[in-house]
């Protein structure tokens, strides 16, 4: 043992003394070679290198601006102020955007356009995203399932869809498939059923809310309510009693009944719809249209309209004039199309026109609320050679498409645009939850399942109580993500000419020429939209990772 | 060249380890309240306590890789600050085994055993795997050199490990718990090759839970609890008469059983 | 008891062909198939309309296919009901009835899946086969006599396809480029054979190749866009800068103990620069000279030849800056403490209010000077409001302190990461390139549109590989850090020999997803009006030649990346097998 005792042991001459005893040099660098003062060093090197960066680009930037950007910050009087960064946005937008939910002319502001451009975003995002838990749900058991066939189809799917672009995806299904249906006149109707796709879209049938909706939309609020108290009751009476009851069941029978009550409650109570007609057509009420036309076309049943030729069909016709956009029309054209009875409906964008209508003969009634009837009656000539007769209604009616000469009517469109972005990114999105929800599955140990049998679970049991809980776990953290990548994906959009915030915004640019103030605007929109999809992704881990101690 | 294989370099000063009211907090959880320990050269020293009571941290803070927050390190005269270049020197001169081993497992056994050597001694490969191959020879498995270390055992994982900690040529030894993982049948092997380095001089300081490894070869054992150093005792005064009530009562848990 | 006993054993059961010793029970069986829950019964009903539905409309529309379909499913079904009922099971029938036949519901979802197949699978057929032609002659509307596919246009449009705008006297360096490329594969792939692994030459090969790989960005970049020679040709000011440079980091690397230097590595680090330098003028010279490499204007690169440039180019830079990123993230080092900040922090705020309230030019940049003075200038209440901007620093100062310790790398890296993995990488190409001429010198030529969409998708795909590569570096247990530790090595080392290996080997899987993905994305920028394999469809059907034909071209573009994407998952398959090796 080498060995060279310099001091005796235990003695305090081993230990070297303090640093702050030591000479100043040894102390100055000691201070050098603290790991924390390189780090920090290392630091503000850092953040003094990206200053330096930064000027050099923005020195750029600004002498740029100066050259080709000084347009870009004019104010509405006309001076020049970065703070009128912005004024151009309230100008008129000046370009069309086919498919809106809210109402949007070419005269309305940039912003309008914008704000346009963002709820298409969120309707094409979030039905993808519902469609997409769905398809890829049920894509993910099928890769499961003992079925070869159904199981290998399922992979094959999820390959394919995996390994080629969405973006090629999209344009073969837009341009090769939407595109390439048929037309509007041999539009495919699936199982007979008001649904036509053709290469307009989808137009489908589509419940639309009638004034006295409000009333029973209240029932629904009652119903949820009883629901709840339903539940709480059952849920008392379970745990004194100790005898189970189907809760669920006994809520949503409830809920049922009262949706019901509800629905002709508001029916019967509500007389806000009507139909101005001459007092000498002898129509006092709706049904009184059988045997007019019966008269009419001089005939004993109405089923004998269609042996008559084209020619005496259309003399006796109804002329019916209705306000565009509104839900009277489905109201009233529902009930005579149940009746068989043959009509033409104009559409007039205000009352005043379609009084003139109603007055130059062209149309021979007006169906619209009662109030707007009444208050145009006053302005004939004789309003008491005019009637208005009231027509029942109820909280929905559907809007059922109909052909009318070259064209589909009423109902609700999926623009080709939109359906397509709809499909493929459901399609492509779906793909991969596949994975993750197959993924999820897999990862309840087979030890559960026995445990569970162990404890004698039901089946349903086991499933709801032990498997649901432990794969969800594992599926939702990366089924957020895909709802993220989803909803940034909306953005391809423009590859099928859908107007998204994103191709929306592109326009709002070749219009306007602000490149870099619409540019912040787009990201922040969509750096909202992640942050609120990674919150709520913090907020489940949070709670789950709380739950796991 | 081959003196060294007998035994540790020699030291600059007579005490290697000396702790003076070492403090360390893990946000407010106080896990050493205020350690003093010396350690001479050559000295073999056992800390023994039950979980939790810091005995693990403490010897993690001798190489740093816990950091102190307050009182003072001083291992072979040098002072752990926060010094790097102090911090690369105490952990060149202070051989680590872990209760994992912690083998690099894309490494073979040798290139774990040389990679230190050459790159911070800065010595030649050939010196590096002639050392290793001595070292590899002493705990016993000279055949393994060219595997990886997923094909040994855990025996022969921890003695490569000791091998890799011998091989930089340590003044201290540090052991964090060497045997809990491994399997009843393997411990004494390990165990032998500690007993070996003992008696070859090495001050050591581990952890462990082998009572009958501290009482053969521990010259002191050291008892901690709650992040205090509750004894200091020689082997046999610790097994036979322990002066601490806390002591006995973990004793009795430990050898009653 | 015990009699039940002794009858049960009396009647000892009949040992059966095979295994299924059970037999069929009617009630059973409709149970476990039909009637055994009301899901069940609603399912297996619905099923059986569609399926039964769908089978009506087919033998109406396509009689031949479909009755040879119900047959061999009605055949299949036999066998299977036939080896249940009477327990003779060969192997194929027993396989029909594990895998397609085992209850009635299957049964039925066998012979719709089989009625859908067909469906999809004799329409493609008639389109892309029966009714298709494959000569270029037949492409002009004119002339397309089939209803199928024209797939000609691929063959006569394969100049743009493969390499867009790009002069056609360039194409023999695009082959040559291919070739080395496709020889470095070879060679890489001969050389982790293993069969030649542990040989003496394959271990040659192998250095080859990693180093011709090394090099690849290089040789690419003399191929495909050629080398520019401008006087002088040595630019006194370059050369000596980067000599200082590389001076300068081995100066640090030495002073921190990092590297340590002796008389022959320090002549490596000192000439280090001036070889590199010397030798790519020298390759410019002489290039310039025999006119070799004649410079190529990158905007003319389009087709597969951008594809693969965009794929190959965005994940060599993407990688090494993902992986500082992750670092950076994970970057345990001391923060800016607190008393250094707050100071900065208040002084910057006091500053920018009375610029903005007071406002005239103290050290304002010029381009800001005539704008600083919000609150006079103030319209409206909104405005006003925006006059009182600077308190939002000391509110980001107070952020930085609590959510990252002062840890700027960490707060750097997570802000740069999180933002772009925010944005749509659409949204950042046509950013990049609308952007650029905003922040370029005035002087510049301006970029071009080839270099903004690398910059813009290099950004976009290093912070996914940031993610990526964070995810290995927290795979790597806590021990092997520290056992590094223990050792003494220092952190560079510690990545380099023990962390990184570690977490690359790990990271084989999600990188190739990761280049795949990027290989795939690369068709988004024939959105922002990159002509790259996707984007060259509009030229192509612009030409009257080739009118409309966008289906035959999308459904190539849909092939070929399928394939790509199919080889390169394999390759890395392979790869993860032999990183593997050893490792247990």
């Amino acid at each position: 043992m080498a060995q060279t005792t310099v001091n005796p042991p235990g003695s305090d001459a081993n230990i070297p003394p303090p640093p702050d005893e030591q000479g100043i040099g040894a102390r100055v660098l000691s201070y050098i070679f603290d790991i924390r003062f390189l780090g920090v060093l290392g630091q503000i090197a850092f953040i003094l290198l990206l200053i330096v960066g930064a000027q050099r680009i923005f020195s750029n930037f600004g002498s740029n601006v100066d050259k080709l950007g000084r347009a870009q910050f004019i104010c509405r009087d006309g001076r020049f102020a970065y703070r009128c960064a912005y004024d151009f946005m309230e100008t008129q937008a000046g370009f069309d955007i086919d498919d809106t939910v809210l109402d949007y002319v070419n005269t309305d502001s940039f912003w309008w356009a914008l704000t346009n451009g963002i709820v298409n975003t969120f309707r094409v995002g979030l039905l993808a995203l519902v469609a997409t838990t769905f398809l890829g749900t049920v894509m993910g058991v099928a890769r499961l399932s003992e079925n070869w066939l159904v199981s290998k189809l399922s992979l094959a799917y999820i390959e394919i869809i995996r390994n080629t672009p969405i973006l090629v995806q999209l344009l073969l299904l837009y341009f090769s498939v939407i595109l390439a249906l048929p037309d509007i006149k041999d539009a495919i109707q699936p199982l007979n059923l008001p649904i036509y796709l053709s290469n307009r879209g989808l137009i489908m049938a589509w419940p639309q809310f009638m004034s006295s909706a409000a009333i029973w939309l209240a029932f629904l609020v009652l119903g949820i309510i009883q629901f709840q108290v339903m539940w709480v009751y059952l849920s008392r009476r379970e745990e004194k009693t100790g005898r189970e009851s189907n809760k669920f069941g006994w809520g949503l029978a409830g809920f049922l009944l009262i949706a019901l009550i509800g629905w002709f409650i508001s029916a019967s109570v509500s007389d806000n719809e009507g139909l101005l007609i001459a007092d000498n057509a002898r129509i006092d009420e709706v049904d009184d249209f059988d045997t007019v036309m019966l008269s009419r076309a001089g005939i004993n049943h109405l089923s004998e309209l269609e042996t008559l030729p084209e020619e005496e069909i259309t003399a006796v016709t109804l002329d019916v004039c209705v306000l565009r956009e509104s839900s009277s029309e489905a109201n009233f054209v529902n009930r005579l199309a149940r009746k068989g009875i043959p009509f033409k409906i104009s559409r007039n964008g205000s009352p005043a026109k379609a009084m003139d209508n109603y007055v130059d003969g062209s149309c021979e009634m007006f169906a619209a609320p009662v109030s707007i009837l009444a208050a145009e009656r006053a302005t004939l000539e004789n309003p008491n050679d005019h009637i208005i007769v009231p027509i029942d209604e109820q909280p929905l009616v559907w809007s059922i498409p109909r052909f009318e000469r070259f064209n589909i009517i009423g109902g609700a469109t999926l623009t080709p645009e939109y359906f397509a972005l709809f499909l493929g990114l459901t399609i492509f999105y779906a793909g991969g939850l596949a994975e993750v929800v197959r993924a999820g599955i897999l990862s309840v140990s087979k030890g559960q399942t026995e445990a569970a049998r162990a404890l004698g679970l039901s089946e349903g049991q086991r499933l709801n109580l032990i498997v649901l809980p432990q794969a969800l776990r594992v599926i939702i953290p990366p089924l957020i993500s895909t709802y993220l990548s989803l909803m940034k994906d909306t953005s391809l959009g423009v590859a099928v000419a859908f107007q998204d915030v994103y191709l929306v915004s592109q326009t709002l640019m070749n219009q306007s020429g602000r490149a870099l103030q619409i540019m912040i605007i787009l990201m922040l929109v969509y750096l909202a939209i992640s942050l609120f999809f990674s919150s709520v992704l913090n907020w489940y881990n949070d709670r789950v990772v709380i739950v796991e101690r | 060249m081959t003196a060294i294989m007998d035994g540790p370099e020699a030291t600059k000063v007579s005490d290697v380890i000396v702790c003076r009211d070492v403090h360390k907090w893990y946000g407010d959880f106080e896990a050493l309240k205020g350690v003093d320990l010396t350690v001479e050269a050559g000295e073999v020293v056992v800390i023994l306590g039950p979980s939790g009571s810091g005995k693990s941290t403490f010897i993690r803070c001798m190489n740093r890789l816990e950091e102190h927050q307050e009182g003072r390190i001083i291992i072979d005269g040098i002072e752990l600050t926060h010094d790097v270049r102090n911090i690369s020197e105490i952990r060149r001169e202070v051989g680590m085994v872990f209760q994992q081993f912690n083998l690099f497992p894309h490494l073979t056994v040798l290139d774990n055993i040389t990679l230190a050597p050459i790159n911070v001694r800065k010595w030649s490969r050939d010196r590096a795997e002639e050392l290793a191959m001595k070292w590899l020879t002493r705990v016993g498995i000279p055949e393994q050199a060219d595997k990886y270390p997923g094909q040994l055992s855990g025996g022969q994982q921890q003695r490569v490990a000791i091998a890799r900690a011998l091989t930089m040529q340590p003044k201290i030894l540090l052991f964090d718990e060497p045997t809990s993982a491994l399997d009843p049948e393997m411990i004494s092997e390990v165990l032998d090759v500690m007993r070996d380095l003992a008696k070859a001089g090495y001050t050591i300081v581990a952890v462990t839970h082998e009572m009958g490894f501290a009482r053969e070869v521990a010259q002191r054992i050291i008892f901690m609890d709650g992040g205090q150093i509750v004894e200091i005792n020689s082997p046999e005064n610790f097994f036979n008469n322990p002066t601490h009530e806390r002591t006995k009562l973990f004793l009795s848990q430990i050898l009653n059983h | 008891m015990a009699s039940v006993t002794t009858t049960t054993s009396s009647k000892p059961p009949v040992q059966q062909r095979g295994t299924f010793s059970k037999k069929f029970n009617l009630n059973y069986f409709l149970q476990d198939n039909i009637s055994g829950s009301r899901g069940l019964l609603i399912w297996v009903s619905i099923l059986a309309i569609v399926t039964v539905g769908l089978l009506v409309q087919q033998f109406n529309n396509a009689p031949g296919r479909t009755w040879v379909i119900f047959g061999v499913w009605a055949v299949a079904v036999l066998g299977t009901v036939v080896g249940e009922l009477f327990t003779l099971h060969i192997g194929a029938t027993r396989w029909l009835k594990e895998n397609m036949f085992n209850n009635v519901s299957n049964s039925l979802m066998t012979l719709f899946l089989g009625l859908f197949v067909a469906i999809i699978g004799s329409g493609l057929w008639s389109w892309g086969v029966a009714n298709a032609t494959f000569d270029p002659a037949l492409t002009h509307p004119d002339v397309r006599t089939f209803d199928g596919a024209s797939w000609g246009v691929l063959w006569g449009a394969r100049k743009l396809l493969l390499t867009g705008l790009l002069e056609p006297e360039h194409n023999g360096r695009v082959i040559q480029w291919t070739l080395t490329i496709l020889g470095l594969w070879a060679l890489s792939f001969i050389g982790t054979r293993e069969s030649t692994r542990e040989t003496g030459w394959g271990t040659w090969v192998r250095r080859i190749a990693n180093v011709g790989w090394v090099l690849s960005p290089f040789i690419s970049y003399i191929f495909l866009a050629g080398l520019e020679y401008t006087e002088p040709f040595i630019d006194t000011r370059r050369f000596i800068l980067g000599t200082v440079l590389v001076v300068a980091v081995m100066a640090i690397l030495w002073f921190f103990k990092v590297i340590q230097l002796n008389p022959m590595t320090t002549a490596m680090w000192v000439l280090a620069w001036p070889a590199a330098y010397l030798l790519w003028r020298g390759i410019t010279l002489v290039s310039h000279n025999a006119e070799i490499f004649t410079p190529i204007d990158v905007d003319r690169w389009g087709g597969l030849l951008l594809t693969v440039i965009f794929a190959i180019f965005v994940n060599i830079l993407s990688f090494p800056i993902g992986i500082l990123l992750a670092l950076g993230r994970r970057a345990d080092v001391q923060g800016i403490p607190y008393w250094i900040l707050w100071p900065i922090a208040i002084a910057l705020t006091a500053w920018g209010l009375y610029t903005s309230t007071f406002g005239n030019c103290i050290g304002t940049p010029s381009f800001l000077c005539e704008n600083v003075n919000l609150w006079a200038t103030s319209r409206n209440t909104v405005e006003q409001i925006i006059a009182f901007w600077p308190l939002l620093i000391p509110l980001a100062t107070w952020a930085f302190l609590r959510s990252f310790d002062g840890n700027f790398l960490q707060a750097f890296s997570v802000l740069f990461i999180e933002i772009i993995r925010g944005v749509p990488l659409i949204t950042l190409l046509f950013m990049a390139i609308i952007m650029a001429p905003f922040f370029l010198p005035e002087d510049s030529q301006g970029l071009s549109n080839f270099w903004a969409v690398i910059v813009g998708y290099t950004i976009f795909s290093s912070s996914y590989m940031a993610e990526l590569v964070r995810g290995g570096l927290q795979a790597i247990p806590k021990g092997q850090y520290e056992a590094a530790d223990s050792l003494g090595i220092n952190t560079l080392q510690k990545y380099r020999f023990i962390i990184l290996p570690q977490a690359l080997r790990i990271l084989i899987p999600p990188l190739a997803g990761a280049v795949i993905g990027t290989f795939k994305s690369s068709s988004l920028v024939a959105l922002v009006g990159m002509i790259d394999l996707v984007g060259s469809t509009k030229a192509i059907i612009a030409n009257s030649q080739w009118l409309g034909l966008r289906t035959e071209l999308y459904v190539f573009m849909f092939v070929l990346y399928f394939l790509v994407s199919s080889i390169v998952s394999w390759y890395s398959r392979r790869l993860e097998d032999q990183a593997g090796l050893g490792v247990r």
